[in-house]
């Protein structure tokens, strides 16, 4: 049987991705974690001196903190089964990237298993997303110089 | 021997089986009954995956070897293997029994590749007593092919669950009132362009199509000669394909058709498609399949491990999926005609 | 049945909420008719609490959810705007929540002694960067 053929027996039979559902699970999951990041920048608006703007670095801290805890308890990664990109997206999905890998690789010692392999998933985030605001942020300084818009 | 088909003149005996499993299996597989140990700790109350890996093989060796009531000295030739990378849990496993070693890999058809090397070695009258065996570890095989446990990574249905087991089987010279080892086929590799490491049924299934029509033909046999045909770890997804391809091939039906890795965990859809990895194909084969056969309910199988021989890097590199699967049939019709 | 429970739900999620208002604390001389007058008629605006004392002007407005994306804008517009009617007073104009809260607390309060103090903190904790 060539494969172009199995592909196409393959692909008959395969269940489908059940798209529209992951699409609504994701956008729950991922409404409900930024709806509890919301109530948090409320609450660090509320009680502490922060204003919206300098609130987001506590509310990233806290829940990155959360899901740190869910990783290591287990839960985020049902979390992520049922939400799909919901849970991977926001900064909790960050996060739960870096501590599974962390505790992953706790075996082999802290410098070369922790240290080294922590950001095996992460860094490619933090590299590209490095990369996308100097993008960003050069268009805009060209924008700018240019006079089509201003900061 | 001829297109891989081998016929096994002495008929070699599975002497005994011994099966460890961890505690997911104890608690959600539904032959769990039927293995010798389970664990109550996923690394066997040692520090790592991998430690608990080595520990679930040797003991399956050990209580192989204890229900047959042999030492490890008198054991000639070890043949075990697993998917970790150099199988250091089968290393150490040999190292820890002292028996002369061989690792195999045929990644999760290791547990009927390794038979049919000691089979051979029987026959050929090289060997008195071989355990041959696999083992597949969840945790520490999840990591090495995929992510880290605790990532959350959404798995579609079609994905797998690596069990937590290992099996061992004892073989040495005929006797008659024992399993006996017949013929086997050694697979070929086949690749039918599959590329999705979470879709490993699919990837599988012809190269168990290709196995079982070379058995067929080459033993001159047919799918009724058999009380049951059962692979490895298609899945469900991968199984509904073997079946698909079957009728198109035109074999009659494919009701005594079994596949252990859709059976393992009962069908339970937190498992997605079921169960694979080398200890699922071990684990059923030598306990649920082989008590079976000794209690007379089968009289003859075709047991067709199948694997997928992939690495990290290889689909990485955007390489496809190349799979394999070994068949061998066992009977207790004592020393019938060939 | 269960699903007209969800249209509930779905309907009161949507509705939000829909304050709206202005309101105006002075405890100086000069006329906040103007002032009044300004914030209400900004389209953007839905919500302005506004405390006029000594030198200081100080009003925390929320605007509409869709101007949202544009609110630095519309405080500053509404910032300069102001400059040029009361020319005598140093406004401070701010979409922060925080500005708002603050000084709906404060006027809520009324404690006039402590006003001073606390326009400067909020005034001090706006500029704040991250």
């Amino acid at each position: 049987m060539e494969q172009e053929k199995y592909a196409h027996l393959e692909k008959e039979l395969s269940p489908k991705t059940p798209i529209l559902k992951n699409v609504i699970r994701a956008f729950l999951t991922g409404g409900l974690i930024c709806l509890i990041g919301q109530f948090i920048a409320l609450f660090y608006i509320t009680y502490f001196n922060f204003t919206e703007r300098t609130a987001s670095n506590p509310t990233v801290a806290t829940m990155i903190f959360i899901s740190m805890l869910l990783t290591g308890f287990g839960l985020y990664k049902k979390i992520s089964q049922f939400g799909g990109a919901g849970a991977a997206v926001p900064i909790t999905g960050f996060g739960n990237a870096v501590v599974s890998a962390a505790i992953e690789h706790k075996s082999e010692g802290y410098v070369l298993g922790v240290g080294g392999n922590m950001f095996k998933l992460a860094g490619s985030v933090i590299l590209f997303g490095v990369f996308s605001a100097f993008v960003v942020a050069l268009i805009k300084t060209l924008l700018v110089k240019f006079g089509v818009v201003s900061w | 021997m001829k297109n891989g088909n081998i016929i096994f003149k002495t008929m070699p005996s599975i002497h005994s089986t011994g099966v460890t499993a961890g505690p997911l299996e104890k608690k959600k597989s539904v032959f769990a009954q039927q293995f010798d140990k389970l664990y109550e700790d996923e690394r066997c109350d040692l520090p790592t995956n991998e430690d608990g890996h080595r520990q679930l093989m040797y003991d399956a060796v050990m209580i192989a070897l204890s229900k047959a009531k042999k030492s490890p000295e008198k054991i000639d030739i070890l043949l075990t293997g697993d998917l970790v990378n150099q199988m250091t849990p089968s290393n150490f496993t040999a190292q820890a029994l002292g028996i002369p070693y061989i690792g195999l890999f045929s990644a999760c058809a290791t547990s009927v590749s390794s038979m049919i090397t000691a089979a051979l070695f029987t026959d050929a009258q090289y060997a008195n007593w071989i355990v041959a065996g696999s083992s597949s570890h969840h945790n520490a095989i999840e990591r090495q092919f995929r992510y880290p446990l605790e990532y959350g990574s959404q798995k579609g249905a079609t994905a797998q669950w690596t069990v937590t087991a290992a099996g061992a089987v004892l073989i040495g010279q005929n006797k008659p009132e024992l399993p006996s080892i017949q013929c086997a086929t050694i697979g070929k590799v086949v690749d039918m362009g599959m590329t999705d490491p979470l879709n490993m049924g699919s990837a599988m299934a012809p190269a168990a199509m290709s196995t079982l029509t070379n058995h067929l033909t080459g033993h001159g046999k047919t799918i009724d000669d058999y009380d049951t045909i059962i692979t490895g770890d298609l899945g469900s997804n991968g199984f509904k394909i073997l079946k698909a391809l079957a009728n198109e091939s035109g074999l009659p039906h494919t009701k005594n058709f079994r596949d252990a890795g859709e059976e393992f965990y009962g069908k339970d859809p937190t498992f997605k498609a079921g169960a694979s990895g080398s200890g699922c194909s071990a684990a059923v084969f030598f306990s649920d399949v082989y008590q079976k056969l000794c209690k007379g309910e089968y009289r003859r199988v075709l047991l067709i491990a199948t694997g997928a021989l992939l690495s990290p890097l290889s689909y990485q590199q955007g390489d496809t999926i190349p799979c394999i699967a070994h068949a061998i049939e066992i009977t207790r019709d004592g020393v019938d005609t060939i | 049945m269960k699903k007209l429970g969800m249209l509930f739900i779905l309907l009161f999620l949507l509705t939000g909420c829909s304050e709206k208002g202005t309101r105006i604390e002075n405890t100086t001389t000069f006329n906040d008719d103007q002032l009044e007058k300004t914030l209400d008629h900004n389209e953007h605006v839905k919500l302005a609490i506004a405390l006029l004392h000594e030198k200081d002007l100080i009003a925390g407005i929320r605007v509409n959810t869709f101007s949202r994306f544009q609110k630095k804008k519309i405080a500053n517009e509404l910032k300069e705007k102001l400059e040029k009617e009361y020319p005598e007073l140093n406004i401070t104009v701010s979409a922060d929540s925080k500005v708002l809260l603050e000084t709906q607390k404060l006027i809520n309060k009324g404690k006039e002694g402590e006003y001073h103090k606390k326009i400067e903190k909020i005034k001090s904790i706006e500029k704040e960067q991250t």
